[in-house]
């Protein structure tokens, strides 16, 4: 044991010459409990700050998949856009239903069609009661290029049952600075329109309550585990 | 020894024939995604594969059947989707550039006829070398509709395109 603990001093023993050196082993044990003492208050420490952080995590978002859900739901104020059906998208239509919403333009060949494939995706895996108080939103932020007309045809290559939507650029404003959303339309050199959205889909309580925001990218297997968890832990009555 | 001599005639065939691959640029899972209705533009997909040992600048595209073809990129940024147009591309020696869902891709604007999944596009991609020699590749590539989850297309390997250099 002696020589595990100092193997230098055994493999130097044979040598007569060899004398170990002198060890105050007071000093030793008087150092060990000091660190050891350190050691058990920075544990405690470590394990306070850890309960505290569990406290605050527990408060906030302690259920898996509701990470997305505001700190406080905001009910959304009058707003007035124009639905795919030429009916007015407004707050009563928001109303009774979960609303799935993200903003885009159909001169998107990108990230626009894959968002709304993978929502098409997830819309197909909900179980029909879900489904049937569920709407799905594209909203258009390029209203010179997408009338309501065109955005049928288009948000209903991805799915008949999504709803399209736009309005003139104060309505739209209005409407995203509600969604903590914004967009910006510039032209390019070659006077190009270049069109720049927020990327977050943005989760609309059956109270018409903007409750969270679910953060791009986009992909099926997520958004549903998240609205999934979001409704099943939902109380309306907390705010 | 002996076994080095031997296989030394296999070694020099096989570097001999990775030569002779080597010094073309290859285009591999090209596809153009279909446009929904109601929009004039398409986006299409490819990887770009430089075996040789020279650098080379992607300069721009043209096809018989779109107006124009820009090369973008979408970027996430501070929680905001944005579209940027990539001027050129360099392709060093022995790497590869993806364009892919979700990143860097060619934009394919107004077709000069209605396009759906299971038609073919040509386009000519246009290259510039070290020595600014010109060069272009002809391909064509199928258009599909994307249903399935658009995460697993970008690793199903999708060999239906071919490419000749000119």
């Amino acid at each position: 044991m002696y020589c595990l603990l100092r193997p230098t001093y055994c493999r130097l023993k044979k040598d007569a010459q060899y004398k170990p050196p002198e060890v105050n082993y007071r000093a030793i044990i008087h150092l060990m409990s000091q660190s050891v003492k350190i050691t058990l208050s920075l544990i405690i420490t470590i394990l306070l700050i850890g309960a505290a952080a569990g406290l605050v995590q527990q408060n906030d978002n302690a259920v898996p998949g509701t990470e997305a859900r505001l700190m406080t739901p905001k009910p959304l104020t009058a707003f007035q856009l124009t639905a795919h059906d030429l009916k007015p998208l407004n707050i009563e239509r928001l109303k009774g239903k979960w609303t799935l919403l993200f903003f885009g333009y159909t001169h998107c060949p990108d990230v626009c069609p894959i968002t709304l494939t993978e929502l098409a995706q997830m819309a197909q895996q909900l179980p029909p009661e879900v489904l049937d108080n569920t709407q799905f939103v594209f909203v258009s932020v390029d209203p010179q290029r997408d009338s309501p007309e065109s955005l049928a045809e288009y948000v209903g290559y991805f799915n008949e049952s999504f709803l399209g939507a736009t309005g003139s650029i104060d309505a739209l404003t209005t409407f995203a600075r509600q969604l903590d959303s914004k967009f910006s339309l510039e032209t390019d050199p070659a006077g190009e329109p270049i069109v720049n959205h927020s990327s977050a889909m943005l989760l609309i309580d059956p109270q018409a309550h903007y409750y969270a925001r679910l953060k791009a990218p986009h992909y099926a297997e997520e958004i549903l585990a998240q609205y999934l968890a979001l409704r099943n832990n939902y109380s309306p009555n907390t705010p | 020894m002996m076994a080095l001599t031997k296989t030394f005639p296999l070694v020099f065939l096989l570097m001999m024939t990775s030569i002779n691959a080597a010094d073309k640029l290859q285009v591999h899972d090209a596809w153009a995604r279909e446009a929904p209705p109601g929009t004039s533009v398409m986006a299409a997909y490819l990887t770009l594969q430089n075996p040789s040992l020279k650098a080379y600048t992607l300069t721009g595209l043209s096809s018989p059947d779109f107006k124009r073809i820009e090369m973008h990129r979408t970027e996430q940024h501070d929680g905001m989707s944005k579209m940027l147009p990539v001027p050129q591309v360099m392709l060093n020696s022995k790497e590869n550039v993806v364009f892919q869902p979700g990143g860097m891709h060619l934009m394919l604007i107004n077709p000069k006829k209605p396009l759906k999944a299971g038609d073919n596009i040509t386009l000519t991609l246009f290259f510039s070398d070290e020595h600014s020699t010109k060069s272009s590749l002809e391909i064509s590539l199928p258009v599909k509709k994307v249903t399935a989850n658009t995460r697993h297309t970008l690793h199903n390997g999708q060999h239906d395109s071919h490419s000749h250099q000119h």
